[in-house]
């Protein structure tokens, strides 16, 4: 694995962050019934933060392929190449994000704002069926690529915000926007092993990895192992810290767990970029 | 935060110890470790799925460089025919490619062949 190899599953985490935080914005307003500012000024920052990365990380990959070092980077002929690919592709809808999500922290009205998010949330879901095995997917292969991505960055996306609420919130308050998030999760979480399984199928031909396992194998099961980690730690929220927030001892406690909750996410995703960009099933 | 860095490292040199495996080349002429009387006019590379080829070169022993006439292909294909510009006088070569497979990834490989009278 080359320095462009772990640049560019760097960055695509990065960006996947910034996506989960995004899509799962308007769903923690909701659960903590959050007033929303007139302009959204981190939002803006958000946006700027991901139009940077995204074009990082296309000359990251045009440096990868030139094989000139940093100066490979702005290599025209390679820009033209990496352009005219799914990386290109990729690039363009999330420059697409960017603009919907300026459009959607900027207006008021709350009519085209559903519209700007549903844009943000067509333009993120069509660039990640743009690049690694899920360009090549059948239908139910882009299908469970999209619930598995969508439940994911919702999870994930909400986890920044629960940690602030468990001790900025009144202590019943913050207990109820927990309880509520468990209740949604539980739900969700089905979707998202079930769309998981069929993912690995769709890149895999089998259902389970099985010997001699292949780097995407490893790199997979590497991800299932953080993903039990963080369903055991989520189930330790919902079944005891959260029933058991009653002091603010207890909230700091529930937001050093959530803590934990965001590194195990922060691998996942990790371990997600690097299946998109960096290993094949092949 | 030095939690989350030494997690990020880990990950990174985790990933680092398993090399990836994607669409291969599935022949080529001259074929690797082919021995031809002549000169080839055309290096033909056959791919397993459709691929855009980036970056081909021809070495000889010497690391002097022998021209291709190769441009960028911006369509995916399974075989590529590139013309060779100067004969080949006898030696050994070795040929470099770089190509990107239909999910963006890439792909690089060489093989050699050998001019003999």
């Amino acid at each position: 694995m080359t320095f462009w190899t772990v640049a560019g599953v760097v960055v695509l985490t990065v960006i996947i962050g910034l996506n989960a935080t995004q899509i799962a914005a308007p769903y923690i307003n909701y659960v903590a019934a959050l007033a929303r500012p007139k302009v959204d000024k981190k939002g803006l920052v958000l946006g700027v933060t991901l139009l940077l990365m995204s074009v990082l990380y296309f000359f990251i990959n045009v440096g990868n392929f030139a094989g000139e070092g940093l100066s490979g980077m702005t290599d025209s002929s390679y820009i033209g190449f990496i352009w005219a690919g799914p990386v290109g592709l990729f690039t363009q809808f999330q420059i697409a994000v960017v603009l919907a999500w300026f459009i959607y922290c900027a207006i008021q009205n709350p009519h085209l704002r559903a519209i700007a998010y549903l844009l943000t949330l067509a333009a993120v879901s069509m660039s990640f069926l743009s690049i690694g095995h899920a360009s090549n997917a059948a239908w139910w292969g882009k299908l469970a690529l999209l619930a598995h991505f969508i439940v994911a960055c919702v999870w994930f996306g909400s986890l920044y915000s629960l940690r602030k609420l468990a001790t900025s919130l009144p202590i019943a308050e913050a207990q109820r926007v927990m309880v509520k998030f468990g209740a949604h999760m539980t739900g969700a979480v089905p979707v998202l092993l079930f769309a998981g399984v069929l993912l690995y199928r769709s890149a895999t031909g089998s259902w389970l990895p099985s010997t001699p396992f292949s780097s995407y194998d490893i790199v997979f099961m590497t991800k299932l192992s953080l993903v039990v980690l963080i369903l055991l730690l989520a189930a330790v929220h919902k079944l005891v810290f959260v029933p058991q927030l009653q002091t603010p001892a207890k909230a700091k406690r529930l937001q050093t767990s959530v803590t934990w909750e965001i590194v195990l996410a922060i691998g996942i995703l990790t371990a997600a970029a690097a299946l998109s960009s960096a290993f094949s099933p092949h | 935060m030095k939690t989350l860095v030494k997690i990020l490292i880990g990950t990174s040199l985790l990933l680092s110890a398993y090399a990836n495996a994607h669409v291969s080349l599935v022949s080529s002429s001259p074929a690797a470790g082919e021995v031809v009387t002549e000169s080839p006019k055309v290096i033909t590379l056959s791919f397993a799925g459709e691929v855009r080829l980036a970056k081909m070169m021809l070495h000889a022993e010497d690391g002097s460089m022998y021209p291709l006439d190769h441009v960028m292909s911006m369509t995916p294909q399974a075989t590529f025919e590139v013309p060779v510009k100067e004969s080949l006088p006898i030696g050994s070569y070795k040929v470099g490619w770089t190509a990107m497979g239909s999910d963006g990834h890439k792909l690089t490989g060489n093989f050699s062949f050998s001019v003999r009278e």
